[in-house]
C-alpha cells in the first residue's frame, strides 16, 4: 500500500515530466529528430568501406599506368633496336669484311666485338661492350657501343684522322648473352672461312621488369664479292690459311719504277673437279693487281699462265674503258686502258678481269 | 525537493542525450578545417609543383619534336641522298624550328611545325642552358663540326622548380634520353624513374 502510494505519487510526478518531454520534442524541429548523428562505429565502417573502394580503384589505376608504361618501354626498346639494326645494316652493306674476333683488334678496346671493315680498309667500325658496363648514366644492365667514324651531314662516314667516335648506341641489353652474332662461314680448300659477307645478329633486350625481348635481324654486304676478295687479299683477312705470296710473273710499273711487289698478290687454291669421270684436284693460280685510289699513271702486264685480275677503286661508271688512250675501240686482252679523273690512268696487257666495287668485266 | 530534482533530470537528460553521434555539421566542420590546413600546406608546395609540371611538359615537347624529326628522317630520307633535316633550338626565344637541307629535298609538309616551348608548356620563365642545331639523317644524327662528340644535351629549368630536366641526344643513333638534376646535384641522372 505504501509502495502503491509511492507509485501513485511517483506516477503523479512522472506524468507531468512525460508531458513536458513530449512538449519539448514536439517543439523541436522535425529535422532535429533526424540529427541523431553518426556514431563512431558508423563512421569507421564508412571509412573502411571507402578505403577498400579507394584501394581497389587505385589498384586498377596503378595497373593501367604500369601497363601503359610497359607498353611504352617495349615500344621504345623496339624503336631503338630498329634504328641500330638499320644503321648496322647500312654499314655492313658497304663492308668488305666482317669478323667476330676473340678480342678487339682496334684501339676501341671493346669486348665481344663485331668488326666491320670498309673497302680498302678506309674505315673500321667496331660494335661491342665496354669493360665497365653499364657506363655511368645508362640503365643497362648492358649497353652496346659503336666505335668508328661518325656520319657527316651528307651521310658519309667522316674518315678523317682522329674523327672516330665511341658512343653507346643501345641500352637495356641483358646481362647474360647481350647479343649473338653469327657470321656465315664455310669450309673451302685452303680457307679457314669463306668470305664473311653476311651476319645474323640477335639483340637480347631486357625490360625493367626483367622480361627478355629478343630482336633478330640479318645484314649482308652489297659490295661486289670479287672486289671484296681482292680487298682482303691486299689488306689481309683471317680467312686465308697462308698469306698471299709475291707475284712471280708479269710486271707493274709507275713511270720507270717497278711496283709489282707493291700492288700484286698471288694466291694458289686447290679445288676438286671431275675430269675423265674421276675426281681430281685442280690448282688455281691467280695474280691480283690492286690499284690504289689516285695512283697516277700505271702500266700493268699480267701473265698468260695465270688468271690476272685488276681491282679498281671506283665504281665502274667513273671509268673510261677502251683499247688505248687514243683509241675508243673496245678493250681487249692485248690492250686495255682505263681512266678515271686525272690521277688514275692504267694501261694493261694480258689481264683477264677488271673488278670494280659494283661490277666486274671479263676481257 | 529530491523528487523535484529527479524529475527535472529525467525531464531534460533524455532530450540532451539524443544526438549520440557526430552530426553532419560536425563532420563538415572537420572537413573544412582539414581542407584549410591542407590548402595552406599545398599552397606552399604548389608553386614548385606547378613549375616542375610545366617543366616536364616543356621537356616532353622538346623531346617529342626531336623524335618526330628523327623518325621523319629515318622513314623519308634515302641512305645515299644528300638530304637532312635540320632542327634548331633557340636558347633565347625557346623556339624550335625544323627545316630541310637542301630545301625541299623531301616533301616539306612532312616536317613538324615550329613551336615555342614557353607557350606550349605554359612555363613563361622556362630557360634553356644552350641552343642547339641537330642534323637528322636516315641513320640518325650527324655532325659537321667535331665528329668526336658523342652526344648533345640541353637542360631545361624554371625558377619555380628545384629540379632541372636534361634532354640528351646521342650520336650517331639519335637516341633520346631524359634525365633529372635533383636539387644540390650537378650531373644529369638518366636512370631516375
Amino acid at each position: 500500500m505504501k509502495i502503491h502510494r509511492r507509485n501513485h505519487r511517483h506516477s503523479r510526478l512522472i506524468l507531468p515530466s512525460l508531458v513536458m518531454r513530449e512538449l519539448l520534442q514536439s517543439t523541436r524541429p522535425r529535422s532535429g529528430v533526424k540529427d541523431q548523428g553518426l556514431s563512431l562505429i558508423e563512421l569507421l565502417v564508412a571509412l573502411i568501406i571507402s578505403l577498400v573502394l579507394i584501394h581497389a580503384m587505385a589498384h586498377i589505376m596503378v595497373s593501367e599506368v604500369q601497363l601503359t608504361q610497359s607498353f611504352e618501354e617495349h615500344s621504345n626498346i623496339k624503336d631503338s633496336t630498329i634504328r641500330v639494326a638499320a644503321m648496322m645494316q647500312k654499314e655492313i652493306s658497304y663492308a668488305s669484311d666482317l669478323s667476330v674476333p676473340a678480342s678487339d683488334p682496334t684501339s676501341c678496346g671493346l669486348n665481344d666485338p663485331l668488326v666491320i671493315t670498309g673497302p680498302r680498309k678506309m674505315w673500321t667500325i667496331v660494335y661491342g661492350f665496354a669493360a665497365q658496363n653499364p657506363p655511368s648514366g645508362w640503365v643497362g644492365p648492358m649497353t652496346l657501343y659503336r666505335c668508328g667514324p661518325a656520319y657527316d651531314t651528307n651521310g658519309n662516314l667522316n674518315t678523317a684522322s682522329g674523327q672516330s667516335v665511341k658512343s653507346v648506341v643501345l641500352d637495356k641489353l641483358a646481362k647474360a648473352s647481350p647479343w649473338d652474332t653469327v657470321i656465315n662461314s664455310g669450309d673451302l680448300a685452303n680457307l679457314s672461312n669463306s668470305l664473311s659477307r653476311g651476319i645474323k645478329v640477335q639483340f637480347n633486350m631486357t625490360s625493367l621488369r626483367g622480361e627478355l625481348k629478343p630482336y633478330v635481324f640479318g645484314a649482308r654486304s652489297a659490295i661486289n664479292p670479287l672486289y671484296a676478295f681482292g680487298d682482303q687479299v691486299a689488306n689481309g683477312s683471317t680467312y686465308l690459311t697462308t698469306a698471299p705470296s709475291a707475284c712471280d710473273d708479269g710486271s707493274a710499273t709507275s713511270g720507270s719504277t717497278n711496283i709489282l711487289n707493291n700492288i700484286c698478290y698471288q694466291t694458289v687454291t686447290n679445288h676438286q673437279i671431275i675430269y675423265n669421270n674421276t675426281n681430281q684436284s685442280e690448282i688455281d693460280k691467280r695474280q691480283h693487281f690492286y690499284i690504289a685510289p689516285n695512283p697516277g699513271t700505271l702500266t700493268v702486264v699480267g701473265s698468260p699462265l695465270f688468271e690476272d685480275i685488276v681491282y679498281l677503286p671506283n665504281l665502274q661508271i667513273a671509268y673510261t674503258i677502251q683499247s688505248t688512250a687514243s683509241s675508243s675501240a673496245q678493250c681487249t686482252r692485248a690492250s686495255c686502258y682505263v681512266m678515271s679523273g686525272i690521277n688514275e690512268k692504267v694501261y694493261m696487257q694480258n689481264i683477264n678481269y677488271l673488278v670494280f666495287p659494283d661490277a666486274q668485266i671479263g676481257i | 525537493m529530491v523528487h523535484t530534482d529527479m524529475s527535472t533530470r529525467q525531464l531534460l537528460l533524455p532530450v540532451r542525450q539524443e544526438p549520440k553521434g557526430y552530426t553532419l555539421i560536425e563532420l563538415l566542420m572537420v572537413v573544412i578545417v582539414i581542407s584549410v590546413l591542407g590548402g595552406t600546406f599545398l599552397s606552399t608546395q604548389s608553386s614548385s609543383f606547378v613549375g616542375f609540371s610545366r617543366l616536364k611538359l616543356g621537356a616532353a615537347e622538346l623531346s617529342g619534336a626531336m623524335a618526330k624529326a628523327r623518325d621523319i628522317a629515318a622513314k623519308n630520307i634515302s641512305i645515299d641522298t644528300n638530304c637532312s633535316i635540320v632542327q634548331t633550338v633557340d636558347q633565347s626565344t625557346t623556339n624550335i624550328t625544323t627545316s630541310l637541307s637542301p630545301a625541299n629535298c623531301i616533301t616539306s609538309s612532312l616536317l613538324p611545325s615550329a613551336i615555342n616551348l614557353r607557350a606550349r608548356s605554359g612555363a613563361s620563365n622556362l630557360t634553356l642552358n644552350q641552343g642547339a642545331v641537330f642534323t637528322f639523317r636516315s641513320e640518325g644524327m650527324s655532325t659537321n663540326t667535331d665528329a668526336t662528340v658523342t652526344d648533345q644535351t640541353i637542360r631545361l629549368s624554371d625558377p619555380r622548380s628545384n629540379i632541372i630536366i636534361c634532354i640528351n641526344l646521342s650520336i650517331p643513333t639519335a637516341m633520346i634520353r631524359q634525365g633529372l638534376i635533383q636539387q644540390g646535384k650537378t650531373q644529369c641522372d638518366y636512370t631516375a624513374k
